[in-house]
């Protein structure tokens, strides 16, 4: 498992290594640099001055290499557009795209996990229709505008949540944890129906109410630890992504997170603000991914058994 | 506000909206009332021209102004201050500073500007302590100072009283920035009562925002216009200049304010500041008739070789874009066939700067006049990125030399009439309309003013007890 985890972490390295690069080249090919994104008119000895200060004038490969010789010791670098350093701007903003990833996830498995469960069982039924067309909606209506009914319902009609900011506290997450959630509820729920509908068919469980067990512990203890997997993916995978931060969602509720400076930074051609909110995204999707593979050996016996067979074949040899 | 709080530095970009925040933080030598048009003394005692010149001006500073950290403002903050502005309005002139004492100097210009005391007056030529701003924190002297704990980078920041003002207490105890760029999302904050003003109303939701009774709209005719622009150093497609004149005719300027949802916008007749008195208001002062006449556009087209060609567009605003889309139309009617190239607002910007060599051959794009003669003659400058009719006329610029010169207003407005009357008679320029400017604010805000340039002065804005 260690030697499983160590790969898995040194794999970062040529993602970071891709994804920058990546960046660089991409941004390089937008028209428009840093100083062009600033607002300031500046003339034409003051530009040429500038770019040479900031090695705009050098190619993008030298300009790729500083960046990589500073990021490998862990200078993230400074951001134009903000001045100040990336990693400053990070740590402010990322624990508010934090909060919004976890309590969507929340919020998202609350509501989907039974349903979807519900919808497997009673599989034909009024709620499994419910269910079908709910995920549809959810998949289906845009973020902003949903976020934007939000604020007209519950905050400027009946005045229950704050209708932007993090300003305070837990009640501002719960109209952007909702809106980012409806689409996270959608796919975990259909993914937990059909999982649970694999499972449900199997012959073990068949079994299991041939014995006389009762049919909440059959879904519950059989069923459900078995069709977890799937369901256990599918929300590693979103957590992974929401850690990147929900532009659409962080824009219209003003969240101060990752997102929004992102795609300002992008609009920006902040190559260098950019760079530094990716990598440390992807390098959290990684830690998300690591995470969901010890949950996966935990709650499933089979990964547990291959880990301790692998550990006492190396132990005889 | 729909974006800023970069930096909590005047320095930084600087914006109309963000002028009022900036005055209410940091003083600046003098201030300036466009009503009336003369400028008063704020940081300094007195300001002189030296000589005849009107290149030099001899500041003796107030002695008993203190920044938000308790020290006096000296003539060495306001040297650094000087030199660390930005902005190209003022930068254009300002040459140095020589300290004569702690509250002397003599501030010297590139070249005689008799505007200079202007463009020292706006929030971008702010006072800050030297000592302070080495150290990366911005501090002044006015009755607000930002609270630096508060600050979230690009997001929102709160402000309190600064305790060594020399004036009157704002009657507020605090208030906060907050950048929102939703525009539905800003209304709706206001109208819960979360925001107390909002800037930038978006033109489709002021019907909502001025039905609602708790809410006080403001439309004014502003400071940003929307115009077309030639690029003279592609001269070998608009030598012929009668495309440009068929061009001129051919736009239907009511028809675009309609399309993008300005109906109290106002045709804008010349390329100047419509609130300065040099500005030309009415067509029958130019020798050549460009107002509205399809006919007479194809009677141009006629004798022109060229009846297609592309415009460089900024798609990041719907207007321009609207804009674009309609003379497109508006040229098809007359055979003219316009091609739109799409950027963002940093391609554009790219795309059309004189140190990137500018390839296009016309642009559609918006830009402000604020009340600066500074600001308005970059628009004819040689070597000026707001230059996008890469104007490098001689009497233009013998002109510009001459205004900028000029201590008599009138022999200026002369000199900036004639200007005009060039741009607009070869058709370099269009100028199509001055966009419409919205705040909407909590029915019972008081005490803000309007900054030159359309931002608001938010030094003693406060809310009545109820």
């Amino acid at each position: 498992m260690h030697k499983y985890l160590i790969k898995r972490i040194l794999m970062l390295i040529p993602v970071i290594i891709g994804v920058s690069f990546l960046i660089f080249f991409m941004i390089d090919m937008a028209k428009g640099n840093v100083l062009d994104a600033s607002g300031e008119e500046y003339t034409v000895e003051e530009q040429k001055k500038l770019e040479h200060e900031l090695g705009l004038d050098r190619s993008v490969f030298y300009r790729y290499f500083v960046y990589m010789s500073k990021l490998v010791r862990g200078d993230m670098g400074y951001s134009f557009m903000y001045k100040t350093d990336v990693w400053t701007i990070y740590k402010q903003r990322f624990p508010n795209t934090f909060a919004l990833a976890l309590s969507s996830m929340v919020v998202s498995l609350i509501l989907s996990i039974p349903l979807g469960i519900r919808a497997a069982i009673k599989r034909g039924s009024v709620t499994d229709n419910v269910c079908t067309v709910g995920s549809l909606l959810g998949l289906s209506i845009p973020n902003f505008w949903l976020g934007l009914v939000l604020i007209i319902v519950f905050a400027n009609g009946l005045k229950w949540f704050p209708a932007y900011g993090a300003k305070d506290g837990i009640i501002s997450l719960v109209l952007p944890a909702f809106t980012l959630g409806t689409g996270m509820m959608a796919t975990v729920s259909r993914t937990t129906r059909s999982s649970m509908l694999d499972v449900l068919r199997q012959d073990y469980l068949r079994t299991a109410r041939a014995k006389g067990v009762a049919e909440k512990t059959v879904v519950r203890k059989h069923a459900l630890r078995n069709a977890l997997i799937p369901i256990i993916t599918v929300v590693g995978t979103q957590l992974g992504h929401s850690f990147g931060g929900a532009v659409v969602t962080e824009n219209v509720f003003a969240w101060p997170g990752i997102g929004q400076m992102l795609v300002s930074a992008i609009k920006g051609r902040d190559t260098i603000l950019v760079c530094g909110l990716l990598i440390m995204s992807v390098i959290l999707v990684v830690v998300v991914q690591l995470i969901v593979d010890i949950i996966y050996a935990f709650v499933d016996p089979r990964l547990k058994g291959q880990y301790a067979a692998a550990r006492t074949k190396k132990k005889a040899s | 506000m729909e974006k800023g709080l970069t930096s909590l530095s005047p320095y930084d970009t600087w914006s109309t909206v963000m002028n009022g925040v900036e005055c209410a933080v940091f003083d600046r030598l003098v201030s300036y009332d466009p009503e009336t048009d003369t400028v008063s003394m704020l940081l300094a005692k007195s300001v002189d021209w030296v000589g005849d010149t009107n290149d030099r001006l001899h500041v003796v500073l107030r002695d008993d102004i203190l920044f938000s950290n308790g020290e006096k403002v000296t003539a060495d903050d306001v040297i650094y201050s000087f030199d660390n502005v930005v902005y190209s309005a003022f930068k254009s002139y300002y040459d140095h500073c020589e300290k004569i004492s702690d509250t002397e100097l003599d501030v010297y210009l590139k070249q005689p500007a008799s505007f200079f005391l202007k463009s020292a007056s706006f929030g971008f030529a702010s006072i800050v302590c030297k000592k302070e701003a080495e150290q990366g924190n911005y501090i002044g002297s006015g009755p607000w100072m930002f609270d630096a704990e508060s600050f979230v980078v690009g997001s929102s920041v709160n402000m309190v009283h600064n305790p060594h003002y020399y004036g009157e207490k704002p009657l507020t105890k605090t208030y906060t920035l907050q950048i929102i760029p939703d525009a539905s999302t800003r209304l709706l904050a206001l109208q819960t009562g979360e925001l107390d003003a909002i800037f930038n109303l978006n033109v489709n939701e002021i019907p909502n925002a001025q039905a609602d009774e708790n809410i006080k709209v403001d439309v004014t005719s502003g400071l940003t216009f929307v115009y077309m622009a030639w690029n003279n150093f592609k001269s070998e497609e608009i030598q012929n200049p009668y495309l440009r004149l068929a061009v001129a005719c051919a736009i239907n300027k009511e028809e675009i304010m309609m399309a993008c949802g300005e109906k109290d916008a106002k045709v804008m007749v010349s390329m100047w500041d419509q609130s300065d008195s040099g500005y030309i208001a009415d067509h029958a002062e130019y020798a050549v008739d460009l107002s509205y006449n399809p006919e007479k556009a194809k009677e141009y087209l006629a004798k022109s070789d060229v009846k297609e060609f592309t415009a460089l567009v900024n798609t990041s605003f719907a207007f321009d874009k609207i804009a674009a889309q309609v003379i497109q139309a508006q040229l098809a009617n007359v055979g003219i066939t316009m091609e739109i190239e799409e950027t963002d607002t940093t391609g554009f910007k790219a795309a059309s700067k004189w140190s990137g060599d500018p390839k296009y051959t016309a642009i559609i794009h918006h830009n402000l006049f604020v009340g600066l003669p500074a600001v308005g003659l970059t628009y004819f400058s040689v070597d000026s990125n707001v230059n996008k009719a890469t104007l490098n006329n001689a009497r233009v610029n013998e002109l510009i030399a001459k205004y900028a010169a000029s201590l008599d207003k009138a022999e200026a407005d002369g000199y900036i009439k004639e200007i005009q009357k060039i741009v607009h008679d070869d058709a370099t320029y269009i100028p199509i309309y001055w966009r419409t400017l919205t705040y909407a604010s909590s029915k019972n805000l008081e005490g803000y003013t309007e900054t030159p340039g359309g931002g608001w002065e938010m030094r003693n804005v406060y809310k009545p007890a109820k």
